[in-house]
């Protein structure tokens, strides 16, 4: 999907393969109230990878990612008439999704959390790593080792840096998701941006220094 | 030199940075080669992340949440079919049956056509020496093997319908809960 643009406070979409401007959430939201049962699986279709990714971060399971969809879009869903608009829906709706795949990790005994220490923000002052590989940065192979170490991240940063990269999410709308304090928003995605550039320049290293 | 810390580096890139502070990333930047290639690298992550692939849940998942979502006596009769898909296609079959020994035995019971045409008449009577051809080799079929019980019109009525039931139960007490279980 392609970024979504704020069009007078309502979110719209602009969607891969062909520039059609579609519904916005809320006028999908008014249609499906009214007892449409397609503009109903638009908007599922319309958030669902989305939701999936986001799932797949933190639960790193397909089968366990997609029940845990399933049910947030069930209750975002049954919620629905009760939706007063403070957030957007997609914001709304990642929340639900990160609740739901919180209780199932919480059912499995992996609830993630940190040591006190962890999400101290004077790390974050420390000088920057050595010097970035000289890389080219536009192949498919870089591509292919981002997309790697994103994937081997630590649930609670994947989470984040998900939030925050694939869906373009501000500090503030991932304080809403997650329901965390701004602070350790801050910390916790400086941290896996520094984790994943860590992983992505080691791999390069290790490339170019095979190369050569 | 001092470098740039991660901090400075990230909010730098992201565009968070106060306004004192760019004055100093800036100016430093424009003398660290290092530093600059570091947020090089960290806009070409930011990117990178971007662009990648989201994860798709299978291909039924909307009609499963929707099937969930909808009250029953909502749902599509499509899908109400395509549940029941097993049941639909035994029925379909054992109706094809029926149809076909029904009509099969109205055609046996058929008196020989009658045509104006001379044309229709050369059929006829091709058609009449098949027949005759036919029931010569059928009786002599006969005389060899033993004669098969017919099966009385009732009969067929209430196997069929014993069928329909087995096969329902069957739909409804093994293959729903195991499609359901897989769900």
């Amino acid at each position: 999907m392609k970024p979504c643009v704020l069009v007078g406070g309502l979110r719209k979409c602009k969607v891969l393969h062909g520039n059609v401007m579609s519904k916005p959430d809320q006028e999908m939201i008014r249609q499906i109230l009214a007892g449409e049962k397609r503009a109903l699986a638009e908007l599922i279709d319309r958030h669902k990878d989305r939701a999936m990714t986001l799932a797949m971060r933190m639960l790193r399971n397909r089968e366990d990612a997609e029940e845990a969809i399933q049910d947030a879009f069930v209750r975002a869903f049954q919620a629905l008439p009760r939706f007063e608009w403070k957030a957007s829906f997609s914001t709304w709706l990642y929340r639900i999704v990160c609740n739901v795949c919180m209780t199932a990790l919480g059912k499995k005994g992996d609830l993630p959390h940190l040591a006190l220490g962890e999400d101290d923000e004077r790390s974050l002052d420390a000088p920057s790593a050595d010097a970035p590989p000289d890389v080219e940065y536009e192949s498919r192979e870089f591509q292919s080792i981002v997309f790697d170490e994103i994937e081997k991240l630590p649930p609670l940063y994947a989470t984040i840096l998900t939030l925050f990269c694939i869906q373009e999410m501000g500090y503030e709308v991932i304080v809403e998701v997650t329901g965390l304090p701004l602070g350790t928003v801050k910390v916790r995605l400086f941290r896996a941006r520094t984790m994943l550039r860590l992983a992505v320049g080691r791999r390069l290293g290790v490339r170019q220094s095979a190369a050569i | 030199m001092n470098h740039l810390t991660t901090r400075e580096i990230l909010e730098f890139v992201d565009g968070t940075i106060l306004d004192g502070q760019r004055t100093h990333v800036i100016a430093h930047l424009e003398v660290c080669s290092r530093c600059r290639s570091e947020v090089e690298f960290h806009r070409t992550l930011v990117g990178a992340a971007r662009r990648q692939p989201p994860h798709a849940p299978t291909r039924k998942f909307t009609d499963r949440v929707m099937q969930r979502i909808l009250p029953k006596g909502q749902r599509r009769w499509i899908q109400t079919i395509m549940n029941n898909a097993g049941g639909v296609i035994a029925m379909g079959i054992v109706l094809a049956v029926l149809g076909y020994a029904l009509l099969s035995s109205n055609s046996s019971a058929s008196t020989q056509p009658s045509m104006i045409t001379e044309m229709v008449k050369v059929c006829d009577d091709l058609y009449a020496k098949v027949q005759e051809f036919l029931k010569v080799q059928a009786t002599k079929l006969e005389s060899l093997s033993p004669k098969p019980r017919a099966i009385g019109s009732i009969k067929l009525i209430l196997l069929t319908l014993l069928s329909l039931v087995a096969l329902g139960a069957v739909d409804r007490w093994l293959i729903q809960p195991r499609i359901r279980a897989r769900k």
